[in-house]
């Protein structure tokens, strides 16, 4: 939240790289929530964006002590029902109630946030056979058909896909311990 | 070692995704009596289940949000700019000058390339550098770069887009495939050109577009209306005239059936939804029909527009563990 507010100070003195630090560390949590109110991915998108794009344009004009984080989500969960409500995006509105905001403490938002990030390091070939299987249920013979490469290429990349991905999420302090212990062994 | 991991690594994701033999079967549950192996088959397990749950997001999600974020700050800058001019014409030339400099030195550099894929379920759509906007279907992939060239605007696709193009006289744009090429000043066209399909076609909604082999050669020009499909077997290209709605359609989340048979908008909807659909009757999948479905509508309230329309009904059986199973009924 200290971090937030730092940036916040900077946004305010102009610094885009500033505005680009904030979109690039709520941008997944901020889909994600935005997930839940719209359906259809391409206005999500743009919401997503027009929200970094608002803090910018009112950033004389707004005050924010408190929470950053709280003000961006506040702003997306109103930019995407008045979206939405216009007429011709009716149908894309979710029909359950709108979600409560997140909290400032860390929940499973925040964790699907570190996922992606992770997701983004892997290899692109890598990342694709892991979501034709994990979204698609593809079997590895189906994606091995798609995307004209073996079975046991599949089979390795995906082995390799949950290590990385488990070595990622792990505190790196645990990392380093496992790596001690099996060391010692 | 590091044989040893990747093997282990293979039968957690094996076991994952229910890919082992039998006898994989009996060797990972020997390796799961070994010591930390339970630690890290159930963390590889919540991994599955947390990206299930939070569902697929663009690859390039992240980076074409912050391009959309810098024009939009840039906009605004521009016309805080022009205001500023009215009273500060020093500013201004200070503004231009350096504006100057930076196109000049920016020529120097070769063009970065970035590459986007949809995943299936997915639609995406971007706005290039040039103002041409782009609607990208499930499954698609799109190659183009960051930034223009001087003289030309081109991009690479691999499955379907729906093109808006920025009229630019002087600089035409250009779509590439593996079979087919297209040419164009300004004007809205759909392209599809998935490698699993046995054809590619273009269909042009409005203006003109000429459409090229792959060495650039014109094979013919079209006129709005038109769709030219090629057949990738006897590479023979036909010109029809078609209702182009039903080709720009799914950029709006819709899916238009044209007299189409039961069984194949079955499969469609598998794909979409995600789940497996049974014909109880057999007869009932070379029932036709036309209409319209919203992709974001939930697949249940698909299925009762189905059943209002012909003597149908379904039962659908939530499956926590795999795909949702509906079964299709002749209603007596």
């Amino acid at each position: 939240m200290e971090e937030d507010l730092k940036l916040w100070k900077k946004i305010r003195n102009g610094d885009t790289q500033a505005l680009k630090v904030l979109h690039d560390r709520y941008y997944y949590q901020m889909y994600l929530f935005g997930k839940k109110i719209c359906h259809n991915p391409s206005i999500l998108d743009e919401v997503v964006s027009d929200c970094f794009i608002k803090l910018w344009t009112k950033r004389n004009d707004l005050t924010i002590d408190r929470s950053v984080k709280a003000y961006l989500f506040q702003i997306l969960r109103n930019g995407l029902i008045d979206t939405l409500r216009r007429k011709e995006h009716n149908f894309y509105l979710a029909e359950n109630t709108i979600p409560d905001l997140p909290d400032d403490e860390p929940g499973e938002l925040d964790r699907y946030a570190l996922l992606y990030k992770a997701m983004e390091k892997l290899p692109g070939r890598r990342r694709r056979i892991l979501e034709l299987a994990v979204y698609e249920s593809y079997s590895y013979a189906q994606i091995a058909e798609k995307l004209h490469i073996t079975v046991n290429t599949v089979k390795t990349q995906m082995g390799r896909a949950y290590r990385f991905l488990k070595e990622e999420l792990d505190p790196k302090s645990l990392q380093l311990l496992f790596m001690l212990t099996s060391n010692y062994q | 070692m590091i044989e040893n991991q990747d093997s282990d690594w293979e039968k957690i994701a094996g076991k994952l995704h229910n890919e082992l033999s039998v006898e994989e079967e009996i060797e990972f549950n020997e390796m799961m009596s070994g010591k930390g192996h339970l630690i890290k088959f159930e963390k590889a397990q919540k991994i599955k289940e947390d990206l299930s749950k939070a569902g697929p997001i663009s690859e390039n999600g992240k980076i074409v949000s912050w391009h959309r974020v810098g024009a939009g700050i840039k906009t605004y800058r521009l016309r805080w700019i022009k205001a500023a001019m009215k009273y500060a014409a020093i500013v201004a030339v200070a503004f231009i000058a350096g504006n100057l400099f930076r196109s000049h030195s920016s020529l120097d550099q070769a063009p970065h390339f970035s590459e986007i894929f949809v995943p299936y379920g997915q639609m995406s759509q971007l706005t290039l550098s040039d103002g041409t906007k782009v609607w990208l279907n499930s499954g698609t992939t799109m190659r183009y770069p960051d930034r223009f060239s001087e003289d030309s605007r081109s991009v690479s696709v691999k499955g379907e887009a729906y093109f808006q193009v920025a009229k630019m006289p002087d600089k035409p744009f250009t779509v590439n495939s593996a079979d087919l090429k297209v040419k164009v000043l300004g004007t809205s066209f759909n392209f599809s050109a998935y490698p699993e399909d046995n054809y590619s076609s273009v269909t042009l909604v409005e203006g003109k577009v000429a459409v090229q082999d792959c060495e650039g050669k014109t094979i013919v020009k079209l006129h709005s209306g038109q769709i030219a499909t090629k057949d990738k077997n006897t590479k023979t290209l036909t010109i029809k005239e078609e209702k182009t709605a039903f080709y720009s359609a799914w950029i709006e989340g819709k899916i238009f059936f044209d007299d189409e048979r039961l069984d194949q908008i079955a499969l469609k909807l598998e794909r979409w939804f995600n789940v497996e659909i049974y014909f109880a009757d057999q007869q009932l999948k070379s029932k036709r029909f036309t209409g319209t479905i919203l992709k974001n509508k939930p697949v249940d309230q698909i299925m009762q527009a189905l059943e209002l329309l012909s003597p149908i009904k379904f039962q659908h059986q939530i499956n926590s563990n795999g795909k949702d199973k509906i079964t299709i009924y002749k209603r007596s």
